[in-house]
C-alpha cells in the first residue's frame, strides 16, 4: 500500500521527469520517415543552440508543404507541438557551454536524442531518455532512479513547478529503492535530502503515513501542495514492522525502549493503537501520541495478542506473574475485569458474564480449570471459543473432586462458612453435624470415628466447608468431650499464643470469643 | 470506631455522592464509562434430608447395614439407623444487578469507580442470596507517573491474591525500575465484600469474630530490566479491639524471562503458624514453535486465619508436580492441550497405621479446541482421581458465530462421580444450548441445560432431570474522555 501511496503520489523522482523531460516531445513527428531529408536537426530546431525557446520548434507548415504540395507528397495537416510542461531544470545552451568549457568534446544533438543504435534510421531521434543523462554522468550516479541520485540536480521542486498537472504527478516512476522495508523505514534519516524529495512529495504524501506529521521537522520544511493533496485523497498508509518488534519480547518490552518520547512511535502509531492493549491505562507516553478525529488516519491498528507472558494456561495461573507485576498488568485491564472472575461467588449455577468484558472469555467452555487457555482473540492466531464464566459448564457437580484437590484454591475467591458451608446447608450436607449424627453421612469409611484424623489433617479446608468449630470443639476441647489433643508433632504453640491469646482460649481456658449479645 | 465500618458504603446519601461526583456532566477530560448488568439463574436442586428407622427394623447388628433396597445405613445398636437420601426437587432462582461505573473529573489523574451489586434470591437455598446489596468497590483515584493514591472500597492484587478492603493505599514508582506500596485501613472478609463480623458469617459459625478487623501491609517490587521482577508482600491483620491478631503472611513472587522460557517462583507464608502455605516453581518453555510444555513442582498447605481453630488442628499439605503440554497449530485453528499431575500428602501423624484414607492423588486431562471461520468445536476428558473424591468424565461443544460477538452453541457432557467418605457415585449426563447476542452496547447471553443425575449407590434417591437456565443482559454506556472511537477488540 504504500507503494501505491508513493507512486501515486508522485513523485518520481526526480530523474524519472526525464521522461517527460524538457526537451521536446515528437508529438508524432515520424522523424525516422524523413530519414535523409535534412541534413541538421537545427533546421527544425533552431532554437536550442540559443536558447531560443520559442525557436525550440522552429519549423512552420509552409516548410512542410514545400515537399507536402499535393503532387509530389501529399497534403499534411500538421503544427509543431508546443513545448511540453516540465520540472527540468535542464538548459541546452547552458550544459552545452559548461561542456565546451570542460575541455569534453562537443555535444550534438544525437548524443542525447539518439538514434541509439547504427541499426536505426539516422531520424529515429526524440525525447532525451534518462540514460542518456546517466551515459554522461556516470561518476555522479549509477541509474537514473538510483538511490543516491540528487533529484533537484535536474528537476524542480514541486513547488518551483505549479504548472504541472495532477495528471503528470501521478505519472512520476517510484524508483526501485522506494519500494523495499528498509527505505520506508529509514528515509527519514539523517541522510534525508530534503530538496530531492520536494521533486516529488509535498508535506501530504508524508502525513498518509505520519500520524505526527505536523511536529516533525522535515515534514514541516516540506510545503503543501493541493495536487499532492488531491492524489493522496484515501490512500491508507502502510506501517512496516521495524526489526525492533519483531523481539520475541518486543510486547510486553517496549515500554522501556521509548526512552526519547514518544515522536519515533508517532510515526505510525496514535493513541488507538496502545488502548487496543493498554486500555484506559494513565500512561504519559500513550498520551502523548497523536490522538485522531473522526475520518482522519489512525496509524497502526496493533490486534490484541497474547502477550509472550501469558502462557497457555495463564487464565488460572496469573497469580505469580501478577504479582511480580511483569508485564503491569493494568497497562492492559482494568480492576473490574479482575471482579469479574474473582469478586462475584455468589453467582448462581453457570455464571454469566457478558461477552463485551474481557474475563468472560476466559474460562467455561468444556475445559476445565487446568486447561483453560487464555482466549484472547489473538491467542497465536487462535480464536477464542466463547464462554460464560469462570468455571466450566456443570461445575456444580464436579467441584468435589478439583476441591479436594485443591487446584485452585476455593478460599481465595469464596467464603468458607458465608458460601460453602451455607450453601452445604441448603443443600442438606451438614445435616446432622449439630448432633454428631454427621458420621451417617461419611458412611463411604466404616471406620470414619478412627479415620477421621487423617482425612481431616488432609484436607482441613473440606471439613471447615461443612462443620462449624464447635463440631470438632466436643472431642477436641482441652476443657470438655473427650479433650483429645488436635495439634501435630510440630505444633508451635508458643508462636501461635503470642498472636492470637484469644485462639487458644476457645479450647483452652474456656474464655471462647462468642459473638456479642 | 465502628465495627461496622462498611455501613457508610450502604449509605444512600453517600453512594448517591460518589455516584454524583462519578456522573458529572461530561466537559472536556471529564467523562463516565460503566455498564449496567441483569443476571439471572434458575435452577433445580434436591436437598439431602436425614432419615431413620429404628434399629430393630433394619436386619442385622452391624454399625453399616443395607436397607431393603440397598441403601446404606449407619446404625447404634439399640437406637437409630440413619441414612440421608435426595428430597424434593426444589427451584432456586437468583437475580444480580450490577452497577459498574467509571468517572473521569476532569483533573488529571483523579477518577472515581464504583462497583454495586443487588441480589435477590427466590429464598436462601443459594449462598449469599440474603446479601441483598454489596458494595464491591467505590473508591477516589488520583493517579500520577510517579505514585497512586487511592481511598475507599478498593482492592489489591499482590502474593496473597486478589482482595478488598476498606481505606487507603500509596504506591510510589518515583524510582523505577522500582516500587513500593503501603496500605491500611479496615479488613473484609474474602468473597464476602462485608465485614469479619457480618451477619453473614456469624450465622454460619457460632465463633465468628464479633468485631471487624484492621489491615495493614506493605510490597515492594522491583524489575530486572527484560530478565525478570520480583515482589515481596507483607500483611498483618487484627482485630479492632487489638486483641488478636487475624493474619500475619508474607508472600513473594518472581517471574524471569530466559530467552524464550518463562520461570516463576512464588510462595506464601503464614508468620502465625510458620508455615509455608504455598511453594510454587513453574517453567513455561517452547519446544517448537507451536508446542509448549508447563513444568511445575508445588508444595500446598492450607491456611487458616488465626480466629478460627482450623489451623491449630495441624493440618498437613501437599507435594504435587504437574506437565501441561499445549500445542497449537493456527492455521488449522486447532489447538490441543494434553497433561498430568500427581500429588501426595505429608504424613498426618493421626489415625490408624493402617489407615485406608488416600494419601495421594492424580489427574490427566486432554482437550482439543478448533475454530474453522464462523464454525468452533471442542471437547475434553478428564480424569481425577484421589484423597476426597474422583470423577471422570468428558465433554464436546460446537457452535457457530454470527460476527464476532454473537454465537450459538450445543454441548453434551457425561461424568462420572465418586467420594471417598460418602457412598456417592454418581452418573450425570447432559445437554445444554448457550450463546449470546451484541447489538450496540447490548449484550445478551443465555444458556439452558437439562442433566440427568442417577445416584448409582443409591437406589432410595433414583435418577432424576435437572434443569437450569441462566441469561444475562448488559449494557454498556459512556466513553472515555478524548477518546474518539473504540477500536476493536480493545480500549476497554
Amino acid at each position: 500500500m504504500m507503494r501505491r501511496v508513493l507512486l501515486g503520489t508522485s513523485v518520481a523522482l526526480g530523474l524519472a521527469a526525464g521522461a517527460l523531460v524538457s526537451m521536446t516531445r515528437s508529438d508524432g513527428f515520424p522523424h525516422g520517415d524523413h530519414a535523409g531529408l535534412f541534413p541538421t536537426c537545427l533546421g527544425c530546431h533552431s532554437g536550442i543552440p540559443e536558447g531560443e525557446e520559442d525557436q525550440y520548434y522552429s519549423v512552420i507548415p509552409a516548410d512542410c508543404i514545400r515537399c507536402h504540395d499535393g503532387e509530389r507528397e501529399e497534403t499534411v495537416n500538421w503544427n509543431a507541438p508546443t513545448r511540453t510542461v516540465s520540472n527540468m531544470v535542464y538548459d541546452h545552451l547552458e550544459h552545452i557551454n559548461e561542456v565546451e568549457a570542460a575541455g569534453d568534446s562537443a555535444l550534438v544533438c544525437a548524443d542525447c536524442h539518439g538514434p541509439f543504435a547504427d541499426s536505426l534510421p539516422r531520424m529515429d531521434a526524440g525525447r532525451a531518455p534518462p540514460e542518456s543523462c546517466v551515459a554522461c554522468h556516470a561518476h555522479e550516479v549509477s541509474e537514473h532512479l538510483a538511490i543516491e541520485a540528487e533529484c533537484s540536480a535536474c528537476h524542480a521542486s514541486l513547488a518551483d513547478s505549479p504548472d504541472l498537472s495532477v495528471e503528470r504527478l501521478a505519472e512520476f516512476p517510484e524508483p526501485p529503492s522506494h519500494e523495499s522495508k528498509a527505505f520506508l523505514l529509514e528515509h527519514g534519516g539523517e541522510e534525508l535530502a530534503l530538496e530531492s524529495c520536494a521533486v516529488c512529495h509535498a508535506r501530504e504524501t508524508c502525513s498518509t503515513c505520519h500520524l505526527n506529521a505536523a511536529t516533525l521537522e522535515e515534514i514541516r520544511q516540506l510545503p503543501p501542495d493541493e495536487r499532492v493533496a488531491q492524489l493522496v485523497v484515501g490512500n491508507v498508509g502502510e506501517w512496516p514492522e521495524p526489526e525492533s518488534h519483531e523481539r520475541a519480547d518486543w510486547e510486553f518490552t517496549h515500554g522501556n525502549d521509548i526512552t526519547s518520547g514518544s515522536q519515533s512511535c508517532a510515526s505510525c502509531h496514535a493513541e488507538p493503537s496502545c488502548r487496543t492493549c493498554h486500555g484506559s491505562a494513565a500512561v504519559p507516553e500513550i498520551a502523548a501520541l497523536p490522538n485522531p478525529g473522526a475520518g482522519e488516519p489512525l496509524g497502526v491498528v496493533v490486534p490484541r495478542t497474547r502477550p509472550p507472558g501469558h502462557l497457555p494456561l495463564f487464565a488460572t495461573q496469573h497469580g505469580a506473574a501478577v504479582a511480580a507485576n511483569m508485564p503491569s498488568c493494568s497497562s492492559c485491564h482494568v480492576e473490574s475485569q479482575c471482579a469479574e472472575c474473582h469478586s462475584d461467588p455468589g453467582r448462581v449455577a453457570e455464571r454469566v458474564a457478558p461477552q463485551g468484558a474481557a474475563p468472560a472469555n476466559v474460562s467455561s467452555g468444556t475445559a476445565d480449570a487446568e486447561s483453560y487457555v487464555h482466549a484472547d482473540p489473538g491467542f497465536r492466531s487462535l480464536p477464542p471459543e466463547p464462554r460464560s464464566g469462570y468455571h466450566p459448564a456443570n461445575f456444580l457437580v464436579r467441584h468435589g473432586a478439583e476441591a479436594s484437590a485443591v487446584q485452585t484454591v476455593c478460599s481465595d475467591c469464596h467464603s468458607t462458612e458465608a458460601f460453602c458451608r451455607d450453601c452445604h446447608a441448603s443443600t442438606g450436607i451438614t445435616v446432622g453435624v449439630a448432633d454428631g449424627a454427621g458420621g451417617a453421612f461419611h458412611d463411604g469409611q466404616p471406620n470414619w470415628f478412627f479415620e477421621h484424623g487423617v482425612a481431616a489433617r488432609q484436607g482441613m479446608e473440606g471439613c471447615a466447608s461443612c462443620h462449624q468449630q464447635t463440631s470438632c470443639l466436643r472431642c477436641h476441647s482441652a476443657k470438655a468431650g473427650l479433650r483429645i489433643s488436635p495439634h501435630g508433632p510440630d505444633f508451635d504453640a508458643t508462636r501461635v499464643g503470642l498472636r492470637s491469646s484469644a485462639s487458644c482460649g476457645i479450647c483452652h481456658t474456656g474464655r471462647q470469643l462468642v459473638p456479642a449479645p | 470506631m465502628s465495627d461496622r465500618h462498611g455501613v457508610w458504603f450502604r449509605s444512600p446519601a453517600s453512594l448517591a455522592t460518589l455516584m454524583l461526583l462519578a456522573f458529572t456532566l461530561p466537559a472536556l477530560g471529564q467523562g463516565v464509562r460503566g455498564e449496567v448488568r441483569v443476571s439471572s439463574g434458575f435452577l433445580e436442586a434436591r436437598p439431602l434430608v436425614r432419615d431413620s428407622l429404628a434399629d430393630a427394623d433394619v436386619p442385622g447388628t452391624a454399625v453399616r447395614r443395607r436397607l431393603p433396597d440397598g441403601t446404606v445405613a449407619t446404625c447404634i445398636l439399640g437406637n437409630f439407623c440413619r441414612w440421608f437420601r435426595a428430597d424434593e426437587v426444589e427451584e432456586i432462582f437468583v437475580t444480580t444487578q450490577e452497577l459498574l461505573a467509571t468517572g473521569w473529573t476532569g483533573i488529571q489523574g483523579l477518577s472515581t469507580r464504583v462497583h454495586l451489586r443487588g441480589r435477590y434470591g427466590s429464598d436462601e437455598f443459594w449462598p449469599q442470596s440474603t446479601q441483598e446489596f454489596e458494595t464491591v468497590s467505590a473508591y477516589a483515584d488520583y493517579d500520577r507517573s510517579d505514585f497512586r493514591v487511592r481511598a475507599g472500597r478498593q482492592f489489591r492484587t499482590d502474593g496473597l491474591g486478589y482482595y478488598n478492603f476498606d481505606g487507603a493505599s500509596f504506591l510510589w514508582r518515583g524510582w523505577n525500575p522500582w516500587w513500593i506500596e503501603v496500605y491500611g485501613g479496615w479488613s473484609l472478609a474474602r468473597g464476602l465484600n462485608a465485614s469479619r463480623s457480618d451477619d453473614l458469617v456469624s450465622r454460619a459459625d457460632v465463633l465468628a469474630p464479633d468485631v471487624g478487623g484492621l489491615i495493614f501491609g506493605a510490597e515492594a517490587g522491583g524489575r530486572l530490566g527484560r530478565i525478570g521482577s520480583g515482589s515481596v508482600s507483607y500483611q498483618r491483620e487484627i482485630r479492632t479491639d487489638r486483641l488478636a491478631l487475624i493474619t500475619e503472611r508474607l508472600a513473594f513472587d518472581a517471574r524471569a524471562f530466559l530467552n524464550r522460557t518463562v520461570v516463576e517462583l512464588s510462595g506464601e507464608y503464614d508468620w502465625a503458624y510458620n508455615q509455608l502455605n504455598e511453594l510454587r516453581l513453574r517453567v513455561n518453555t517452547p519446544i517448537t514453535s507451536r508446542l509448549e510444555v508447563v513444568a511445575e513442582a508445588r508444595h500446598h498447605s492450607p491456611f487458616f486465619e488465626l480466629w478460627t481453630i482450623w489451623g491449630a488442628f495441624s493440618p498437613v499439605g501437599f507435594n504435587e508436580g504437574r506437565l501441561t503440554l499445549a500445542w497449537s497449530k493456527p492455521d488449522l485453528g486447532l489447538g490441543i492441550q494434553g497433561g498430568g499431575a500427581y500429588r501426595d500428602y505429608d504424613e498426618t501423624n493421626a489415625g490408624p497405621a493402617n489407615s485406608t484414607i488416600r494419601d495421594d492423588g492424580w489427574r490427566a486431562f486432554a482437550n482439543a479446541n478448533w475454530r474453522g471461520g464462523p464454525w468452533f468445536a471442542s471437547g475434553g476428558y478428564r480424569a481425577e482421581a484421589g484423597f476426597g473424591a474422583a470423577r471422570f468424565g468428558g465433554d464436546l461443544r460446537a457452535g457457530r458465530f454470527f460476527g464476532d460477538e454473537s454465537y450459538v452453541a450445543l454441548r453434551g457432557s457425561r461424568t462420572q462421580t465418586f467420594g471417598e467418605f460418602r457412598l456417592n457415585e454418581q452418573l450425570i449426563s447432559g445437554v445444554g444450548i448457550d450463546g449470546a447476542v451484541q447489538i450496540g452496547e447490548f449484550s445478551f447471553n443465555a444458556g439452558a441445560a437439562v442433566y440427568e443425575i442417577d445416584a448409582r449407590e443409591r437406589p432410595v434417591d433414583g435418577k432424576w432431570t435437572q434443569a437450569r437456565v441462566y441469561s444475562s443482559l448488559s449494557y454498556r454506556f459512556g466513553i472515555e474522555p478524548g477518546v474518539v472511537s473504540r477500536v476493536a477488540g480493545g480500549g476497554r
